[in-house]
């Protein structure tokens, strides 16, 4: 297999997965995007060499460089986008535990109240 | 007029993780020290029988579902003040290392001083004994950090003995560092223009568990803490830039 077969096939399997995993619903809709741009760019860039040699060549470099650079520079984006994701999410979740506390602790409260009110 | 009248409403928190030993003697000093004054230990998902020996002693118990951190559990305590209308919120930590006795201390400047956020020093005027060798020496970097962008001189920007008024426990409501908030705070309030003052105050050896700051985790508390400060600093900057271009256009 040479370069561009194997880019072809992880391009292939990445949005075979990604479908996969959205039919199973292991993965939300709006998270699939990003993973689905990755495998349509890397199977339209590997299964096209004359495209990849053509952007590499105005770009001046090495197409297999080219190739790995565009690929990491994508995967960087997406590993961003999902720590700015599990941060919004941390947030949420920290603001939750301490409302569902807080409401817990006033409901103890007035429970309390009203036994000594009965009593 | 009406507040002048008024007694102010006083609550103290004491954060706990795991203080089972230690907390029911800290509740039992603080009400024989602030008879009247609603002790409210907030249990950050203890595995050991802190809540139920908090509640024994006296004090209400907030009980968190999950385990938050030291930032967290103490902005649940400040919150749950906010909302309930209080005007100060002196911070006690669960393991025994302050004092009950100083709490009328640092109430007093908080109302005397009307700074924002009255912080009991150890070093203020003491040796700082019972602090350990690398808790020492990142004071001493903080210090001098603190110094540079506070522009005046902080004796103890560890300390978790920490009184709030009403407008600090608005802006903590909102918004409060996870971890290690007790430095990051100060930068906080900076940004807001507010005033810290600090009371000396003694400080135990903790009776029982674990300090979070270990000597193993001093390098990333120490560079967490830096990031943080870092950030608000920027953040700082940020929002006096705005500030002067108003200025400008005004």
């Amino acid at each position: 297999m040479n370069f561009h077969s194997v880019w072809f096939c992880i391009g292939l399997v990445t949005i075979l997965g990604t479908l996969v995993s959205l039919r199973r619903e292991h993965i939300r809709t709006e998270y699939s995007v990003s993973w689905l741009a990755v495998g349509i760019f890397l199977t339209t860039l590997a299964a096209w060499p004359a495209l990849l040699d053509r952007i590499s060549g105005r770009i001046g470099i090495d197409p297999e460089v080219f190739f790995l650079l565009a690929g990491g520079a994508l995967i960087s984006a997406l590993v961003f986008e999902m720590t700015r994701v599990v941060s919004r999410l941390t947030d949420q979740n920290v603001m939750m535990a301490q409302r569902i506390a807080i409401l817990e602790f006033q409901m103890r409260e007035a429970a309390t109240q009203n036994v000594t009110q009965d009593a | 007029m009406e507040h002048a009248l008024t007694e102010p409403k006083v609550m103290v928190i004491v954060p706990a993780l795991n203080e089972a030993e230690a907390v029911g003697d800290v509740v039992r000093s603080v009400r024989r020290v602030m008879p009247g004054v609603p002790v409210v230990v907030i249990d950050d998902y203890s595995e050991d029988a802190t809540a139920t020996v908090a509640e024994s002693a006296g004090a209400s118990v907030v009980r968190l579902p999950v385990h938050l951190g030291a930032g967290g559990c103490v902005q649940t305590g400040y919150k749950m003040a906010y909302e309930l209308g209080y005007d100060y919120v002196i911070r006690v930590d669960g393991d025994g290392q302050h004092e009950a006795a100083d709490i009328p201390r640092i109430l007093d400047a908080l109302i005397s001083t009307g700074a924002e956020v009255v912080i009991g020093s150890r070093f203020l005027g003491r040796d700082g004994k019972h602090t350990s060798f690398p808790r020492l020496v990142g004071i001493a970097f903080f210090r001098i950090l603190l110094r540079l962008i506070l522009g005046t001189p902080i004796h103890d920007p560890t300390s978790g003995f920490v009184g709030v008024n009403r407008a600090a426990l608005q802006v903590f409501s909102r918004t409060f560092p996870l971890e290690y908030p007790e430095i990051e705070i100060l930068v906080v309030l900076q940004r807001k223009r507010f005033r810290f003052h600090e009371v000396s105050c003694r400080m135990n050896r903790r009776r029982t568990g674990r300090s979070s700051i270990t000597p193993f985790k001093s390098l990333r508390y120490m560079l967490h803490v830096l990031l943080g400060v870092f950030v608000n600093v920027l953040r700082f900057e940020a929002g006096h830039a705005e500030n002067e271009n108003k200025k400008e256009s005004q």
